[in-house]
């Protein structure tokens, strides 16, 4: 092949990707936005687009209202901030519980790591909706847990798990478990082993050797698992939903309701373009964190 | 408690055995080892011999299956490699990636929780003695290989290890660094005074670097000895063949009659050998005798009988800038090396592809080997 056929394949290849981001990403997010910024209307499309065709040219008349209403209306700013919070709280705990079960993997022989890497992968065969369901089965005041709790003695009362936000942050954890596992894993499977005797050689004992050497090595695994785990729990609706009951709001819920049950297009568009924002501001940062550490 | 262990012993190995558990046969097999504080000694072997086995049983990463390892007099067999008063300068440096070059030469120092004041003083010191003060703020991806190994030197002498153990140290180098770092290496011991045990494949880095080598093969030592005693004086075909490039004659003893020395006959030469030997063998005993190339001549003649010799014709000529290695075809169709220097030819029309000339050395310079 000559290289000017490789280049034109070159270019072939690069375009895929680039057609599929500016269809579904550019395109949707230039959409969501005009649709955020139209004013509600009841049609077969439930509003007004911002921009009309009149007899007299072009009129661009941008409806700020469902802006306003979010910042006005507490009612969606504690949505935000409870996802946020529940967020963060989940995306902690994934850390904590996945950061151990990454290390020991990644510390077991051959033949178990790729036993246990599968025992991680399989629940993604079955439907996230099922295996959410099967919390509420385990978590509710008759369910497996409270049975176990009783049985055993531990408590005298089942305990109320089911529609709090603990409910919601276990739903969390579960579900997303594995994207933290995986990148973990694998930067400290980069880890050379050498580096590790290098630091045992000089000195350091086990306790040093992980906080100075190994913990930092795998920061960019840990820091790509949390955002794996944390931007799409912001707006999860799923757990939510089945695990969190009517009474706790999130942005997922939220947006869902403003969506199918109030028809209220521009609203919901709305909030999807703020929760876009709040993403993007921690990927800058971990953009910046990139650049200075190399 | 081991007061029966001279104090100019540093390490002493004693009957070392180490078998991996994926392996069929000892990697190290009763090794028994003295080095002595302050001198340069290198294992050398090829792959799979057990000498970086042995090194990392020394530094404390991989655990004996039975034997003893002191250090300096103490029993270090079981003590863990943070506590061991020896530090590895590893193959592949195995720098710290996330800290930069001055983080990594202190890291060692850091780990005693010594004074701030105490460290600064010590690296700036470490740093300028490798040459690599102005590179302290790099990342060791910044620097080059070359200097990535000083790195690795400075880091692995800052806590002034009773022994400094060295994998493969020049090994990655090109060979003008390597013979710079060769040197600057030697220096360096010199000057600290701590003991070197080196762990090379490459027989010129180890008997450039070392005062006492020992050779290994198949988990166990060959021959131990001066650089200069071992490529002299080979005990086997092995270690010959190992040390340096080697003529080697197969025979047996035809004569031993005469004191101190055999007379071989071999069916790869004509005229029987004669060859100094302090032990008299029995009439009938294989042999090899072994020649270094350096230690024949090419001659138009056969010489006086001072000297052994062969026919032969040259076939080959490989030229290696300051000398030049003929291939000496003999009668019996064994192909002979000999090494002069690249002076000689110009001198001499006989130098030359089909000439028939006699290879011939000093009846004093051979070295009978039993096995």
């Amino acid at each position: 092949m000559s290289i000017n056929t490789l280049e034109r394949y070159k270019k072939l290849i690069i375009t895929i990707p680039f057609l599929w981001i500016s269809v579904f990403i550019i395109l949707a997010v230039i959409l969501l936005s005009l649709i955020s910024l139209s004013s509600l209307e009841f049609g077969v499309t439930p509003y007004k687009l911002l921009f009309q065709f009149k007899d007299d040219g072009l009129e661009i008349k941008p409806d700020f209202g469902s802006y306003l209403m979010i910042f006005k209306d507490n009612f969606y700013l504690k949505a935000f901030i409870n996802s946020l919070k529940l967020a963060f709280i989940a995306t902690f705990f994934t850390l904590i519980i996945a950061y151990p079960m990454a290390y020991s993997i990644s510390k077991a022989n051959e033949n178990l790591r790729i036993f246990f890497l599968i025992l991680i992968i399989t629940p993604f065969w079955t439907s996230l909706l099922i295996r959410v369901y099967g919390w509420i089965s385990i978590l509710k005041n008759n369910g497996l847990l409270n049975q176990f709790l009783l049985m055993s003695g531990i408590i005298d009362e089942p305990l109320h798990l089911l529609n709090t936000q603990f409910a919601i942050i276990i739903g969390i954890v579960y579900t997303y478990l594995p994207f933290m596992v995986l990148p973990i894993y694998s930067s400290l499977l980069k880890i050379k082993p050498n580096i590790i005797e290098a630091a045992a050689d000089l000195g350091a004992k086990p306790f040093s050797i992980f906080w100075q050497i190994i913990f930092p090595l795998s920061l960019p695994g840990v820091i790509m698992g949390l955002f794996l785990v944390f931007i799409p729990s912001i707006g999860e609706f799923v757990v939510p939903d089945l695990l969190g009951g009517a009474k706790i709001i999130t942005i997922g819920k939220l947006l869902w309701t403003e969506f199918f049950m109030n028809r209220d297009w521009p609203m919901a568009s709305a909030i999807t373009i703020l929760i876009i924002f709040i993403v993007v501001i921690p990927i800058k940062l971990l953009h910046r964190f990139i650049n200075n550490n190399g | 408690m081991n007061e029966f262990i001279k104090p100019e012993v540093i390490i002493k190995i004693e009957n070392i055995v180490k078998q991996f558990k994926t392996n069929d046969y000892k990697t190290v097999d009763n090794i028994s080892l003295d080095i002595t504080r302050g001198e340069s000694f290198s294992l050398l072997g090829p792959s799979g011999c057990g000498k970086t086995t042995l090194m990392r049983m020394i530094a404390g990463f991989e655990k004996p299956d039975s034997g003893r390892i002191f250090i300096d007099g103490v029993d270090m067999t079981d003590i863990p490699p943070y506590q061991r008063p020896v530090n590895m300068m590893f193959q592949s440096y195995a720098l710290f990636p996330h800290m930069d070059i001055w983080q990594n030469v202190a890291f060692g120092l850091k780990q005693e929780k010594l004074p701030k004041s105490e460290i600064e003083k010590r690296v700036t010191e470490t740093l300028e003695m490798v040459g690599m003060i102005h590179f302290a703020h790099r990342k060791p991806w910044q620097i080059s290989g070359g200097q990535q190994q000083r790195i690795a030197l400075a880091r692995s002498i800052i806590k002034r290890p009773k022994v400094l153990l060295l994998d493969e140290p020049l090994g990655a180098l090109d060979r003008q660094t390597s013979e710079r770092t060769q040197v600057e290496l030697t220096n360096i011991q010199r000057l600290l005074d701590i003991t070197f045990l080196v762990v090379t494949h490459d027989q010129e880095e180890a008997m450039s670097m070392s005062d006492r080598m020992a050779v290994m093969k198949d988990g166990k030592l060959q021959q131990i000895g001066t650089p200069k005693d071992i490529y002299e004086y080979p005990n086997s075909r092995f270690v010959a063949k190992f040390v340096g490039s080697i003529n080697i004659f197969h025979g047996y003893v035809m004569d031993n009659s005469k004191k101190h020395k055999l007379t071989i006959s071999s069916d790869e030469i004509e005229a029987p050998m004669l060859v100094n030997s302090y032990e008299s063998l029995d009439q009938g005993t294989e042999v090899w005798v072994a020649v270094r190339p350096e230690e024949m001549g090419i001659y138009s003649e056969e010489d006086d009988d001072t000297h052994n010799h062969a026919e032969g014709v040259i076939v080959d000529i490989a030229f290696l800038g300051n000398q030049i290695i003929y291939h000496v075809e003999l009668n019996s169709k064994k192909i002979v090396h000999v090494s002069l220097p690249t002076s000689a030819r110009a001198k001499n029309p006989l130098l030359d592809y089909g000439n028939k000339v006699y290879v011939s050395w000093d009846k004093t310079d051979g070295v009978l080997l039993k096995s």
